[in-house]
């Protein structure tokens, strides 16, 4: 990682144990970048959610730091965690508290104690940015289908207008057009400039998506590499039961032929293969 | 995860963990409930302090007997203390006063006498002779020992299906619960830097998603019961069979504990209605008392 | 296979109360014992319902509107409740959570077989070979809920709804709330199921990967109604059909139907990791020989 980069947010050495005892993490260092897409990747149990809420100051280390935005998440207060760092949680069901979308997603920015007309500007602000039509704002967010209660939840967040936004397993139980939706949306906002960070089990999403992979296993911080490159160590992403997607690993299956062993989509592959095939003729020729 | 080799093996129960080589785990489930019922009698039926003292430290006994971790007894020292206080000065200050009671002194115009003092030892220690039966209860039961309870008894199933759904809906409820308070936090909501009656108001806020994720669950739950073939008693024909108790066999360990907390119940009640020895003024403990408050009696 | 289908739907149409449109349009559909059937199609396109409609979910506990004939295991879901039926036809749900009723493993597993009324040594016999189909140790009776794993819990329904012994398995969306070892483990339950227990298995899925080579029937709905039914080969030969209804064959048989697009492959689209490589591998070689 070259030093010119500004790093936003760093995990400096740190575990986390829960009140029950159970240890979450172990030791992990990392620093997320201005404007980065980062996709933290690891079974159920593997510390990736822990670590996730640690960065949003959900949760505090129980030894070493965090540090966002120059703040020490231990020292911060609420306010200046959630205008930072927002985190969008898996199930909609459980950050939707109000009665209509109105005041849904008014709550974060009411909190702050904003004047009400900030408020009002922040509001369609949010709904305009996650594509929600104005008709929604007086509906009860309880009755929407499951697709617009992620959007409500994440506009919700939007309004606190943090810089860097966590999505918890954004695709978890959506079909494939719902899960490009979510995530050409997801590159949109950080496209505008949000930096973001993802978790999830779908290896497809990361390839396509994600500018650098983090991977962990059993609370520790086994890989963390630009994605491209991340998934041609397959030797350690099985320390995590993480294969990559199915078209890498044919690619990687087939590199005797020829192919590179860095492959991450069906068109990349196409490509690939035309240059294959030039090469080998060429070969043959000879 | 963890690399330590002398892991103790544990069983969660209602309140914590027991030892998987703890003796309670020998007994009929039904007992832990029996134990509940008629031991937790004992300090309601006894008056002198001095006797629920010994109730209590008998129960102390039987904690260390039965292998429940005692510091599941620490966490609950705070409570007991307040208690303590919230009981001495309602009775000492707020007790009311009766023509014949005994004055200590007076702050203006509340009168303090030993009877009322007198009470605050009497109330307090079978308090705490009753929260010590009561945690040993929730500490060594678990959720399916209380079932099986239920059954054994040969209650009617919806009895035992609705208790047990209930705990089920718990167990999910308080998970739901701890991440609605992270998603609240991440939302800038600052719950301890609000004053109370916004903090009360507040706190409303997290009935909303728990009922939507329950209502959301029952469908599924009432789905899952049926598509089981689960039908509610009293359907013509259904025969329930009753596998998970007949695993469990009433041994004479069993018959023998009840037989002990049966008659000890016996004897508490001779000892309280047919002689004096269980009276208040016998109390060896508030005579000794009333000697320090200088009261004749 | 025999000749007598075990689920016979004929011109279901099903409209929820309260809704303006169709959930299921015209539904035909014969079913014989011992199939592997997956179904498959965008959310809300009505999988869900058509898999409750053949266990007497709908129209049983769901309220609207129903047309045509469904008859399961010789029982018209309109007669039968969702209970009676429930002998015959088991339903594993996706949420490992919600499904999960008792607090321990054996518990749970019993409770069917109780409500069953079979005799105690029968349902002990029965947990233990579920269990062992299942790949669940001893160990694990006593355990709570929340003690398990998602995959673990989701191992623990489809034992729940195996010892009942059904002669239709409706698994609907079993891994999609799971880790990728939960997909696994679940995966290989499917595996030894087709593998030892004889029985029709109707599966509901969005990833294809793993499921295209154990089906040998693949259905796709779309909009409440059948698009496609047929045997996989066959099925994933129009990869623009199924990309078109926002179905996503595995990435290597996209990337082989562009191969064939390119004159580069010919034959029809390999079914499994293993037979995409040695496709690709012939197909090139073939070429710069």
């Amino acid at each position: 990682m070259s030093s010119e980069k500004n790093a936003v947010i760093k995990v400096e050495n740190v575990s986390f144990t829960y009140p029950d005892g159970t240890v979450a993490l172990v030791n992990v260092d990392l620093e997320i970048y201005d404007r980065e897409f980062v996709a933290f990747i690891g079974q159920n149990g593997s510390g990736k959610t822990t670590l996730a809420k640690l960065i949003a100051g959900l949760l505090k280390p129980t030894e070493g730091r965090v540090i966002v935005y120059g703040m020490d998440t231990r020292k911060a207060s609420i306010h200046q965690l959630a205008t930072h760092v927002g985190y969008v949680f898996q199930n909609p069901d459980h950050q939707l508290f109000n009665m209509t979308v109105y005041d849904e997603v008014a709550f974060g920015p009411r909190n702050l104690m904003l004047p009400e007309e900030e408020v009002r500007k922040r509001v369609m602000e949010s709904i305009k940015i996650v594509g929600l039509s104005e008709e929604y704002l007086n509906e009860s967010p309880f009755f929407l289908p499951k697709g617009l209660r992620q959007r409500v939840a994440i506009a919700s967040i939007l309004a606190l207008r943090p810089k860097t936004i966590i999505v918890d397993e954004p695709t978890t139980g959506q079909d494939f057009k719902q899960s490009i939706e979510i995530m050409d949306f997801l590159k949109h906002l950080n496209k505008l400039g949000h930096t973001i960070i993802i978790i999830t089990h779908e290896m497809e999403i990361v390839a396509r998506y994600a500018d650098r992979t983090v991977v962990l296993a059993n609370g520790r911080k086994i890989l963390d590499e630009p994605t491209r490159i991340a998934f041609t160590r397959t030797d350690v992403l099985a320390k995590a039961f993480v294969k990559p997607p199915q078209i890498t690993r044919l690619a990687q299956a087939l590199t005797d032929l020829g192919f590179r062993r860095d492959i991450l989509t069906v068109d990349e592959m196409v490509e690939d293969t035309k240059r294959v095939l030039e090469r080998n003729r060429k070969y043959r020729r000879r | 995860m963890s690399t330590s080799s002398k892991v103790v093996k544990m069983r969660r129960t209602l309140l914590g963990y027991l030892p998987l080589e703890s003796p309670m785990h020998k007994f009929h489930p039904l007992i832990k409930t029996f134990f509940l019922l008629i031991v937790s009698a004992y300090p309601l039926l006894i008056d002198p302090p001095e006797w629920n003292l010994i109730g209590a430290i008998v129960m102390i006994i039987i904690f260390v007997i039965a292998r429940v971790p005692l510091r599941i007894l620490k966490y609950y020292t705070a409570i007991m203390l307040n208690i303590f206080w919230i009981i001495f000065i309602a009775y000492t200050f707020f007790g009311g006063y009766m023509p014949g009671y005994h004055v200590i002194t007076k702050i203006g115009p509340i009168i303090i006498s030993w009877e009322n003092i007198m009470m605050v030892f009497v109330i307090y220690l079978r308090m705490f002779f009753a929260i010590l039966v009561i945690i040993f209860f929730l500490s060594v039961a678990r959720e399916r020992d209380v079932i099986v309870g239920i059954r054994a008894l040969k209650l009617p199933y919806v009895i035992a299906y609705t208790v047990g759904l209930a705990f089920r809906s718990i167990g999910l409820s308080i998970i739901d619960f701890n991440t609605i308070r992270e998603a609240e936090k991440a939302r800038a909501l600052d719950i301890k830097a609000l004053p109370l009656a916004q903090k009360i108001k507040k706190f409303g806020m997290y009935i909303v998603p728990l009922v939507a994720l329950a209502l959301r669950r029952t469908d599924e739950v009432s789905n899952a019961l049926e598509s089981r073939g689960f039908k509610f008693t009293g359907v013509r024909g259904y025969k329930r069979t009753d596998y998970i108790v007949s695993k469990y066999k009433f041994q004479a360990k069993d018959y023998v504990a009840v037989i002990v907390m049966i008659s000890i119940l016996t004897l508490i009640l001779y000892l309280k209605y047919f002689t004096p020895y269980m009276s208040l003024h016998n109390s060896i403990l508030l005579k000794i008392l009333s000697r320090f408050f200088e009261v004749k009696t | 296979m025999s000749n007598k289908p075990i689920i016979k739907i004929t011109n279901l149409w099903w409209k929820y109360e309260g809704r303006k449109n169709w959930a299921l349009k015209n539904i035909n559909l014969e079913i014989y014992p011992g199939e592997f059937i997956a179904i498959v199609g965008p959310n809300e396109s009505g999988k869900t319902t058509l898999a409750m409609s053949m266990n007497g979910l709908i129209p049983n506990n769901y309220k609207g509107f129903m047309k045509g004939d469904v008859i399961v295991a010789g029982m018209d879901t309109k007669k039968y409740s969702t209970g009676d039926i429930s002998k015959k036809v088991g339903f594993v749900f996706s949420d490992p959570e919600s499904q999960f009723l008792t607090m321990t493993v054996e518990e749970e597993i019993a409770f069917g077989l109780e409500n069953l009324g079979l005799p105690v040594e029968e349902i002990e016999k029965r947990i233990k070979w579920a269990m062992k189909i299942t790949g669940l140790s001893e160990e694990f009776l006593e355990k709570p809920p929340y003690e398990l794993s998602g995959g673990q819990k989701q191992r623990v329904a489809i034992a729940a709804v195996i010892a009942m012994k059904p002669e239709v398995l409706i698994l609907d969306e079993p891994t999609s709330m799971l880790d990728p070892i939960g997909k696994t483990e679940v995966l290989n339950v499917l595996k030894e199921l087709k593998r030892s227990y004889n029985a029709t298995i109707i599966v509901i899925e969005h990833r294809l990967e793993d499921i295209a080579p154990l089906a040998n029937r693949m259905i796709l709905i779309y909009n409440g109604e059948i698009l496609k039914d047929a045997p996989p080969k066959e099925f994933f030969d129009d990869i623009d059909f199924l990309l078109k209804h926002y179905v996503f064959p595995p990435e290597a048989m996209v990337y082989i139907d562009k191969l064939r697009k390119f004159g580069i492959y010919e034959g029809s689209i390999p079914l499994t990791f293993d037979e995409s490589v040695k496709a690709v591998r012939e197909s090139i070689r073939g070429i710069t020989k």
